[in-house]
């Protein structure tokens, strides 16, 4: 039964495994039994890496790609993990591990770190646990930093397509420049690229009191009147015309979205922007710091005029209630949401008795996004970790095998959701809230998963967003690192300049005091070498480009 | 109210200054409490809509029910917390006591050089790295209860109190009895600690609400959600919002997406959840800050 | 060398003498050495460029370069300033609220009145920051705030706190008076309650009136509690309280102006990055400052009065 075919598996590895080392003698240097013609190996785009193993892809059995292996011996793979779990998760991770059990042998065992806990434990478990196997890696969680200082085993393309078969041909090949740095790959990035855009929407009663229709609202200066209307209106009642926590980012939507500025980095703290005007494309020169461009001036000015005029509350930098929720007790007349959060919006207001609003109008042809960085999210290994080929097979797997993949992004078809297999959409199930999708797995998502279904007009919405988004040709910064080792002491003091005056811009709080506040900021930031980074950085990007 | 001693005149203007004062102040402490107390009844629509009130427009037990929606946990913690301070506090008194005990005695050579000793480690700390990697590689602190209740048994704060209130206790009483042959362990057990019930009771005080408020070391060592201690349960809670913040702000906006994000009402529930418990230990050791209980036993 | 033999001797012979009680010390020296001294070797991580193969022995040293941020930015002088004289208000104002409140409720003859009241006292302790500012916002909040009905009933002009830095370095006071007077009145409390009655009595059938009572029997019996206590604050006196000023001050450039300490600066600076080398710097130049300013404060106290000193 069981342990006969164990003994089985061992004989199958065994024959292959002197197949291969026949073959291996035999050709050195062709591909051997390896060819798929159409594996997307990135051989073809040049900044991957190039050296095509010896040990070519493993045999093809479709059944079991990890015959060529070595799991004879049972493991337990540590696995640090980040999100929101459900009730659900420990069944379901359950159920992953029994399959995981017979595929490869190996049981992983997801070690929860909690959102409040990462930022100060994610150097520890580097630093001081030698149980961690695998860790998620994201810019904002510095992933940079704990690359140059030692923290992740360095992988070559052999190793990949040794242990990572799967990965090897079903991961997007241009995801892997992004996490090259000097020849090596240091994570494995997950198969989907982030797309930001999000959309306002607000309330039909407000827009009822004021008269206002959807499509009166044709751009930001429309939405703005609006703005300034409802406070003029609501004053004293307790309705803001944006009702946000503390820490929100109106720059996000008045500063870069209005004014097509795209970010250079990710996560990393330097603020390099680039507007992007359609049929431009970019030049490092055009590169500016966020805040010397002129619009930032305007959006800083834009925002006192909001304070002063009682768009924010006139406490808002200590206000801890978060937006969403503010709007959803129709205490903020407006609010940002991803599409797929705008779906759900609708059956919440509902309940309340409301009817909401897509304010869609405000982001207008010009408007754009582009695909971000499939590095978003990534798998590392640490160095000091003994079980990282277990653990890649282990992670190999997780990832395309369609089973586990989608018993752990999604739970149990049926019961967390429903999926249309025509249309790769999927739906909300019965029990979905014991299981949200991809609630803590992010980095095990593809591009080619199934999308939420969304309301008719949010569709088009979707599609108009996709439609319209800009061409990494045009804007070919993805996986660009800056290395900031020569200026590593003036990026803290700039971090610490911009974190004091950043939200204070975003709220309007120095009202009729911002132009000198605004000039104040830049005079210190140059203070403390502003202009030596912004020059060093457009080298080093321009470098990047060349590659 | 006795009057045995005549109500003089600045006896009684003292007083009614002091009543004053102190109700004022009594005042501007309880009347917040009162709110988060009374705010944590109140539901979550009505505190987003109407913010913090005296009586609020809505009751619910939300904010309950979200923080005791696992109970097993709630009482787990509460377990743990509870085992871990009655155990760490009575360990940490007679460590703390003995050693201000010892560095007290006029008679000890090395009392200042040993009080620096201990001071120094206040004022230089080599950071959570290195404390970190001793505890889990070295010491094996990782998932056990030692991890909760080591890191805080002994206090030099508390232990400079101790050392402070036994130099008040005079020295003959140590030295008749050294006289009549007793070693100095004895002489601490059976003389100076009946004498310093205040201290004990002081001490007591502080080590437990220490081991109560004590979330660190939970997040640190602690993975077994077992094991956790409430304060921790509780701190997980409150501070994901706060992350959550950070990295909006940041730009992840897929921090957001599917967290479940806790509510104001659920924050009053689980500040009243805490204070709960400890404060009423304090008042049972109010019994001992009465006046003249120590030096009355030293002259009998 | 008889000098030498003579001083050994006598050293051998106080050790024997006090052979038990320096046994009574071992437990907490054995505790202190492992969980204090062995990690304080971390401090190299200040001049190091720490990765994570190396650890904290193997990495290379880059001198003084974790600390370039701190000056570079022109601002450390002020920050210095801000924490440490912040940390002086909070000591010398928490100092007389604590023992004013001590000896009034040692007085006070209402027993259950004491009784309440120093319950209430303490409970703003357990009240986390976090919901401290919840508080504030009630009380000080521009739209609904206790204290802008109260200006408008008085027919004066409202006062947004948010947007103006002029009372925060009163409102920080009050704040941290307000949390911690209950618990820091305890230390007072308990060593009241251990003076003797008897000088009380005495000093009334001299005829001292109860001010006298206080000021020159209370006060001066509670000294030695006070210096120790005020000794105690100093040795922290350049770490500033990182929960308290980041939930009310936080990122809000206005109110910066007058609140920025280091641990905020720090905490900006920091945000985007986890250079350990870096936290450690700060650590460290916070630990000297302080170790300056306690022994000088320590070495005045002992040239007064020996006895009441820290070490």
């Amino acid at each position: 039964m069981f342990a006969r075919k164990i003994a089985l598996k061992n004989l199958i590895c065994l024959g292959m495994a002197l197949l291969l080392s026949i073959g291996l003698f035999a050709g050195c240097g062709n591909n051997g039994g390896s060819s798929d013609p159409t594996s997307s190996k990135p051989a073809a785009s040049t900044a991957s890496p190039s050296s095509q193993s010896e040990l070519g892809a493993p045999a093809n059995d479709p059944d079991n790609p990890w015959s060529h292996i070595d799991l004879s011996e049972p493991e337990t793979i540590n696995f640090y993990v980040i999100g929101s779990l459900g009730t659900d998760w420990e069944r379901i991770t359950g159920l992953a591990n029994e399959k995981m059990q017979e595929k490869i042998n190996t049981t992983v065992n997801f070690v929860y770190v909690p959102w409040s806990d990462f930022q100060t434990k994610y150097a520890l478990f580097l630093a001081g646990d030698e149980s961690v196997d695998m860790i998620y890696a994201a810019p904002w969680c510095n992933y940079q930093e704990h690359l140059k200082a030692n923290a992740f085993t360095p992988l070559d393309w052999d190793f990949i397509s040794t242990y990572m078969p799967l990965t090897a041909e079903g991961q997007a090949s241009e995801s892997w420049k992004e996490v090259t740095y000097d020849g090596k790959i240091y994570g494995i990035p997950r198969d989907d690229a982030l797309i930001v855009a999000d959309i306002a929407v607000t309330t039909r009663d407000l827009m009822d009191k004021y008269g206002w229709k959807e499509s009166d609202i044709n751009g930001w200066d429309d939405l703005n009147q609006y703005l300034f209307d409802i406070a003029a209106g609501e004053s004293g009642t307790g309705v803001y015309g944006i009702n946000a926590q503390g820490g929100w980012p109106s720059d996000i939507y008045w500063f870069r979205y209005a004014n097509r500025i795209f970010d250079i980095d990710d996560g990393s703290a330097t603020w390099m922007t680039w507007r992007y005007d359609t049929g431009k494309s970019f030049d490092v020169n055009d590169m500016i710091w966020f805040a010397e461009t002129p619009e930032y001036l305007e959006f800083a000015l834009l925002m006192a005029e909001f304070n002063k005029s009682g768009v924010f509350p006139a406490d808002v930098m200590s206000n801890q209630t978060m937006i969403d929720d503010s709007y959803l007790e129709g205490r903020s007349a407006i609010n940002f949401a991803s599409v797929e959060n705008a779906n759900k919006l609708i059956s919440e207001m509902e309940s309340r008795g409301k009817e909401i609003v897509f304010l869609d109008g405000v982001f207008t042809e010009e408007h754009r996004s582009r695909r971000g960085p499939y590095m978003m999210y990534a798998a590392c290994f640490p160095t000091a970790s003994k079980k990282t080929e277990r653990a890649a097979v282990a992670l190999d797997c997780m990832k395309f095998d369609k089973e586990v993949n989608r018993l752990l992004l999604g739970g149990i078809e049926g019961e967390h959701y429903t999926l249309d297999e025509t249309a790769n959409i999927r739906d909300l199930g019965p029990n979905a809230a014991a299981y949200p999708w991809a609630g803590w797995c992010f980095l095990l998502q593809h591009d080619a998963d199934p999308a939420l279904k969304l309301q008719p007009d949010l569709q088009a919405t979707q599609d108009r967003i996709m439609d319209s988004l800009v061409s990494p040709d045009v804007f070919p910064i993805n996986g660009f690192a800056y290395d900031n080792s020569k200026f590593e002491a003036e990026i803290a003091v700039l971090s610490a300049l911009v974190n004091e005056y950043r939200f204070s811009f975003c709220f309007g709080i120095f009202q009729d005091n911002t132009e000198a506040k605004y000039h104040q900021f830049i005079s210190e930031c140059k203070a403390a070498g502003l202009d030596a980074i912004v020059a060093d950085y457009r080298e080093q990007l321009q470098a990047f480009i060349k590659d | 109210m006795k009057c045995k001693k005549g109500l003089t005149n600045d006896v009684l203007i003292f007083n009614s200054v002091g009543f004053l004062l102190v109700l004022i102040f009594g005042l501007m402490c309880a009347i917040p409490f009162y709110l988060i107390f009374i705010s944590s009844f109140a539901s979550e629509g009505s505190l987003i809509r109407n913010g913090f009130r005296f009586i609020p427009d809505e009751f619910s037990l939300e904010g309950y029910q979200w923080v005791f929606r696992n109970p097993m946990r709630v009482l787990y913690a509460y377990r743990n917390t509870i085992c871990v301070t009655v155990v760490g506090t009575a360990c940490s008194i007679f460590l703390c006591t003995v050693t201000g005990y010892v560095l007290s005695r006029k008679d000890f050579p090395w009392r200042n050089g040993f009080s620096l000793f201990f001071f120094f480690t206040t004022l230089f700390n080599g950071g959570l790295v290195p404390w970190y990697i001793l505890c889990t590689r070295y010491l094996g602190f990782k998932n056990s209860y030692i991890a909760l209740i080591l890191p805080l048994m002994f206090s030099v704060w508390n232990m400079v109190i101790a050392k402070n209130y036994m130099k008040s206790i005079p020295f003959d009483i140590a030295e008749s009895a050294k006289v009549d042959g007793a070693n100095d362990l004895l002489i601490y057990f059976k003389l100076i600690l009946p004498l310093c019930k205040p201290l004990i009771a002081t001490l007591g005080l502080f080590s437990a609400l220490a081991y109560w408020n004590d979330w660190y070391n939970s997040m640190l060592f602690i993975t077994d959600s077992d094991k956790q201690s409430l304060q921790y349960f509780l701190h997980e809670m409150l501070s994901t919002v706060q992350a959550l913040k950070q990295l909006a702000s940041a730009g992840n906006q897929e921090a957001i997406t599917n967290a479940v994000i806790p509510q104001d009402s659920m924050r009053m529930a689980m500040t009243c959840v805490t204070i709960g418990p400890i404060i009423f230990l304090y008042p049972l050791i109010q019994k001992y800050f009465v006046k003249g209980l120590t030096i009355g036993a030293v002259k009998g | 060398m008889p000098i030498k033999t003579g001083r050994l001797r006598k050293f051998l012979y106080d050790v024997m003498k006090n052979k038990l009680l320096l046994l009574m010390l071992v437990p907490a020296v054995v505790y202190v050495v492992i969980f204090s001294y062995i990690p304080m070797s971390g401090i190299i991580m200040a001049f190091k460029k720490f990765n994570y193969t190396d650890g904290i022995f193997g990495s290379p040293w880059n001198g003084l370069d974790n600390f370039r941020f701190l000056y570079i930015s022109g601002k450390l002088w002020t920050l210095t300033r801000n924490t440490m004289l912040y940390n002086i208000a909070f000591i010398m104002v928490g100092l007389v609220l604590q023992v004013g409140f001590a000896v009034i409720i040692n007085e006070l003859r209402l027993r259950r009145f004491k009784r309440v009241m120093q319950s209430f006292m303490f409970l703003p302790y357990f009240i986390s920051w976090v919901v401290v500012v919840t508080v504030v916002r009630v009380v000080f909040g521009y739209e609904n705030g206790v204290l802008t009905q109260l200006l408008d009933a008085a027919g004066l002009a409202r006062l947004n706190i948010y947007v103006d830095p002029r009372p925060w370095p009163f409102l920080l006071v009050l704040m941290n008076a307000w949390k911690s007077t209950g618990y820091g009145m305890i230390v007072y409390l308990a060593a009241v309650s251990g003076i003797d009655p008897g000088m009380y009595e005495a000093a009334e059938i001299d005829g001292a009136n109860i001010w006298t009572r206080t000021f020159r029997i209370t006060i001066p019996s509670l000294l030695p509690t006070i210096i120790i206590m005020v000794l105690l604050a100093v040795g922290q006196i350049f770490r500033g309280d990182f929960g308290m000023f980041y939930q009310l001050i936080g990122n809000n450039g206005v109110l910066l102006e007058v609140g920025d300490i280091i641990d905020l600066y720090v905490y900006r600076s920091m945000a985007s990055s986890s250079n350990i080398g870096m936290a450690s710097a700060t650590g460290l130049y916070q630990s000297v400052l302080c170790f300056i300013t306690i022994t000088a404060t320590n070495w005045l106290v002992k040239r007064f009065e020996p006895d009441y000193s820290l070490f």
